[in-house]
C-alpha cells in the first residue's frame, strides 16, 4: 500500500526532490567553501594587519611569526579544500567489498589528513614561538618556548582527546562495523 | 556532466529501477516510514553517483549495488537492527532451499520460522539472500558484493545450509514442547 503510494507520487515528487537534492549540495558546498574562504581570508588579514601595516615596528621574529600564522590558514584552507573534494568522492555505486574498505579507510582516526593538519599545527606553534619571543631579553628565547610549549602542548592534546571521543561515539562504531563485514566478506 | 542532461538521466533511470529499489527497500524495512526514508536515501546516494558511473557494470547492477551499499549504512541504526522481510508474495522464496518440494512448501508455509531464521543472519548474509531472492544470477551477485563467482556460491550454499538446519532445530525444538 505504501509502495503504491511512493510508487504513485514518484512522478510528482521528482523535481521536487532534484531540487531538495541540489539544495543539500549546495549546502554542503558552500559550507566547505565557507571554511575553506574563511581561511583564506584570516590568512589576508594576518598578512596585512600583523606583518605589511605594522612592518616598521615589528621585529624579524615577530614578523616570520605572522607569516608562519599566514602559512597556517592558507594551509588549514587547503586541507578544507581537499576534505570538500573527498566528500564529492564517495561513491556507492562501487563493489559493496570496495565500498567498505573505502569507508573503514575514511572513518580511521589517524590517517593521511590527519599527518597533513601537523604541518600547520607545528608552523603555528613555531610562529607563536617567535611572535611572543623578545631578543632584548637574556634567556628569553629558552623561556618563550618553554612557556608557548606549556601552553600549547596541552592545547593540542586536550583537542585530541576531544576529537578522540567525538571518533569514538561517531565513526569508530562504524569502522567497526564495516571491517566486521570486510572479514566476513573475506573469509 | 550539465545539471539538465543528469536530471533527465537520473528521473529515466529512476523510472526504470524504481520498482527495483522498493523491492529491496522493502526486505529491510517492516515499517512503511523507514521504507520511505531508505529509498529516498537510496535515490540520493544514486544521484551522488550518477557522474561516476562509467558503464562498465550493466545499470540494474549498479542500481543494486547502490540500494545494497546505502541498506548497510542506512542511518547508522541498520548495523545492529536491520531485519530481513519476506512474505509469500516474494517469487524467488524457492530459491532459498535446495531440497525437494515437500520441504520447500513446508518453508513457504512456516513463513514465521523462516523469517526468525533470516533474521539471524548477519546483514551481509541477508544482503546476498535479498539479491538472490530478487532472482540475480550467481555473476550478477558477485558484481554486486564484489566477491568472485565462486566464492559467492560457496557463501550461499553454507547460508542455505544454515537456514536448513536452524529451521529443522527449531521445528524439532517446537515438535518437542508440543
Amino acid at each position: 500500500m505504501e509502495d503504491k503510494t511512493i510508487q504513485q507520487n514518484n512522478p510528482l515528487d521528482m523535481s521536487e526532490f532534484v531540487g531538495k537534492l541540489q539544495k543539500e549540495d549546495r549546502r554542503n558546498m558552500s559550507l566547505s567553501r565557507n571554511m575553506q574562504w574563511g581561511m583564506w581570508i584570516l590568512s589576508i588579514f594576518y598578512a596585512v594587519f600583523f606583518i605589511v601595516i605594522p612592518f616598521y615596528e615589528n621585529t624579524l621574529y615577530k614578523a616570520i611569526g605572522w607569516s608562519l600564522y599566514v602559512l597556517t590558514f592558507l594551509s588549514f584552507g587547503f586541507i578544507f579544500n581537499y576534505l570538500k573534494r573527498e566528500y564529492r568522492r564517495v561513491d556507492y555505486g562501487l563493489p559493496t567489498l570496495v565500498m567498505l574498505k573505502e569507508a573503514a579507510k575514511r572513518y580511521k582516526f589517524f590517517q593521511r589528513k590527519t599527518t597533513l593538519a601537523t604541518m600547520p599545527v607545528i608552523l603555528v606553534d613555531v610562529g607563536m614561538v617567535l611572535v611572543t619571543f623578545d631578543p632584548g631579553q637574556p634567556g628569553s628565547l629558552l623561556r618563550t618556548i618553554l612557556v608557548s610549549q606549556a601552553l600549547f602542548i596541552p592545547a593540542i592534546g586536550i583537542g585530541l582527546f576531544i576529537g578522540n571521543i567525538i571518533w569514538r561515539k561517531r565513526q569508530k562504531p562504524l569502522r567497526d562495523a564495516a571491517l566486521k563485514m570486510i572479514n566476513e566478506l573475506e573469509e | 556532466m550539465d545539471k539538465k542532461k543528469k536530471e533527465e538521466r537520473f528521473k529515466l533511470l529512476i523510472d526504470e529501477n524504481s520498482e527495483r529499489i522498493m523491492r529491496i527497500c522493502r526486505y529491510y524495512n517492516p515499517n512503511p516510514e523507514d521504507r520511505k526514508d531508505m529509498y529516498q536515501e537510496i535515490l540520493v546516494n544514486v544521484w551522488k553517483s550518477l557522474d561516476t558511473f562509467r558503464g562498465d557494470s550493466k545499470i540494474s547492477t549498479w542500481v543494486y549495488r547502490i540500494a545494497i551499499n546505502t541498506s548497510l549504512s542506512f542511518t547508522g541504526k541498520a548495523f545492529r537492527q536491520m531485519k530481513l522481510m519476506v512474505d509469500k508474495d516474494v517469487q524467488n522464496m524457492g530459491l532459498l532451499v535446495d531440497d525437494e518440494l515437500q520441504l520447500k512448501q513446508q518453508y513457504e508455509n512456516d513463513l514465521e520460522t523462516l523469517q526468525a531464521q533470516l533474521n539471524q543472519l548477519s546483514v551481509i548474509e541477508k544482503a546476498m539472500i535479498s539479491l538472490m531472492l530478487e532472482g540475480l544470477s550467481m555473476r550478477e551477485i558477485a558484481d554486486v558484493i564484489g566477491l568472485t563467482e565462486p566464492n559467492i556460491r560457496v557463501k550461499i550454499h553454507r547460508i542455505k545450509e544454515k537456514l536448513r538446519e536452524n529451521i529443522i532445530s527449531a521445528q524439532n525444538h517446537s515438535s518437542t514442547l508440543d
